[in-house]
């Protein structure tokens, strides 16, 4: 089953380039509004490729639907918290 | 691929985090950190194989620990400017407030002691280093006792059978640790946790409301399997109310739980729980002959399962309440009511503040 661990590894890769580049977002974006994008896209599709690459690697369809059910929970609450950091920062921003 | 390279990273990772968050000018940004590295910390205990330490590290050293210490930081604050939280941040932006703030957060050494200082504790980490290179890698001690015991024990997990059972008077203190402080807290700010008079204006989000709503159920069947699965895998009371109090936390915040994260007889009696477990449960074995927490052949699962039901509550319950009674309400709530201790300080405070400037 070579293909499948190959598969596995180029998934990884993309996965760990989206989490770089979103945290290259997070470094180097001006304020807090385009941080908060390059965050919450960049590493939602990062983790999504993680998982699809650990469900190619699992031992039982329940694993796989475990490993979908952590991506569906990442995403819903870093997509929660976002809306509410993005909301906080524009209470709290002055006007330009 | 080797798995020390993981390690070495791992162990890079946790000690330039630390000394990131040491150093960092910003409170804000030192606690983020704090965070993160609570996370590697537990990492790091999967690594060393205890679990259920990881487990209770992630839920209540970065995740408890870390929501506690941001409230304070807004108390500390004042306003949400002064933590650090700016929108924008052109070079030439720089708060007034924080341009001429003490830069108060390191300790005041000069460069002399840093230096000494900084000595000593590399040659401590350094001998500490050599004696676990060179500590036997099967150490004798209690563990192949334990083990052995294990075996005809009803309980699989090792941590929970000496949680509960081969150690049963820790715990047993630990839960009145808990409980003292608690009622530390709740001596500071007790005047505020009480039940509001009339619905709270909603300020806050709708969505923090559904997100509530739906994490909220799952965090507790998520406690409740890790309270069931803590006889067999790990899991236990610790994780266990460590989740239930962070689905209390979310109530709280949500503010669908600010009508029963309240101080009175129920909270209080949450909290002594795991005390009441303990001495009852201890009771019925001196009652039946036994010594003191000596569980009994029959009814050892039975013992240890009820126990962990319970302290899963006052741990939750007391993780919660910690959290709302260092959480500030915002002035409406109170409608000039009996201040409490802070409001008093502060006023103390102000007229010196006023007139040092």
């Amino acid at each position: 089953m070579i293909l499948v661990d190959l598969a596995t590894v180029a998934l990884l890769l993309a996965s760990a380039l989206f989490f770089l580049a979103g945290t290259l977002g997070l470094l180097r974006f001006p304020d807090s509004f385009s941080r908060l994008h390059a965050l919450t896209k960049a590493d939602n599709l990062g983790l999504g490729l993680l998982i699809a690459g650990l469900a190619l690697q699992a031992e039982s369809l329940a694993v796989v639907i475990k490993l979908v059910l952590v991506w569906l929970l990442a995403m819903l609450v870093s997509s929660c918290s976002a809306y509410l950091v993005a909301r906080h920062a524009l209470r709290t921003v002055p006007e330009r | 691929m080797p798995l020390w390279l993981f390690d070495a990273l791992l162990a890079t990772g946790l000690v330039a985090l630390a000394w990131q968050s040491l150093h960092a000018a910003d409170l804000f940004k030192a606690i983020v950190l704090f965070i993160a590295f609570g996370l590697l910390m537990a990492l790091a205990w999967v690594r060393l194989d205890a679990t259920d330490i990881a487990l209770a590290e992630a839920a209540i050293g970065a995740g408890l620990t870390g929501a506690l210490l941001l409230d304070a930081l807004g108390h500390v604050a004042g306003e949400p400017k002064k933590a650090g939280i700016t929108g924008v941040d052109h070079p030439d932006h720089v708060p007034e407030e924080r341009a001429d703030a003490p830069h108060d957060d390191r300790l005041a050494f000069g460069r002399p002691e840093r230096t000494v200082l900084g000595a000593l504790v590399l040659a401590a980490t350094a001998g500490l280093g050599v004696v676990v290179w060179q500590l036997p890698a099967d150490p004798p001690g209690l563990r192949d006792v334990v083990l052995e015991v294990l075996d005809e024990h009803p309980v699989a997990n090792a941590a929970t059978a000496v949680l509960i059972d081969f150690r049963a008077y820790d715990t047993f203190l630990e839960m009145g640790v808990l409980a003292l402080a608690a009622i530390g807290a709740l001596l500071l700010v007790a005047r505020r946790l009480r039940v509001p008079r009339a619905e709270p204006p909603a300020r806050g989000s709708v969505i923090l409301d559904v997100l509530a709503r739906l994490l909220v159920p799952l965090m507790l069947v998520v406690a409740g399997y890790l309270l069931w699965a803590g006889t067999a895998a790990s899991g236990g009371a610790f994780p266990a109310g460590a989740m239930l109090g962070a689905a209390g936390v979310l109530l709280y915040l949500a503010e669908i739980g600010r009508r029963f994260v309240v101080d009175g007889p129920p909270a209080r009696l949450v909290l002594a729980l795991g005390l009441i477990a303990f001495l009852l449960a201890g009771g019925l074995a001196v009652a039946l002959g036994r010594p003191f927490l000596d569980w009994g052949e029959g009814w050892t699962y039975a013992a240890i399962l009820a126990i962990e039901a319970v302290l899963t509550l006052s741990i939750g319950g007391t993780l919660a309440l910690l959290y709302a009674a260092s959480a500030k309400l915002p002035p409406e709530e109170d409608e000039g009511e009996v201040e409490d201790l802070e409001d008093e300080v502060e006023r103390a405070a102000s007229p010196a503040a006023g007139g040092g400037r």
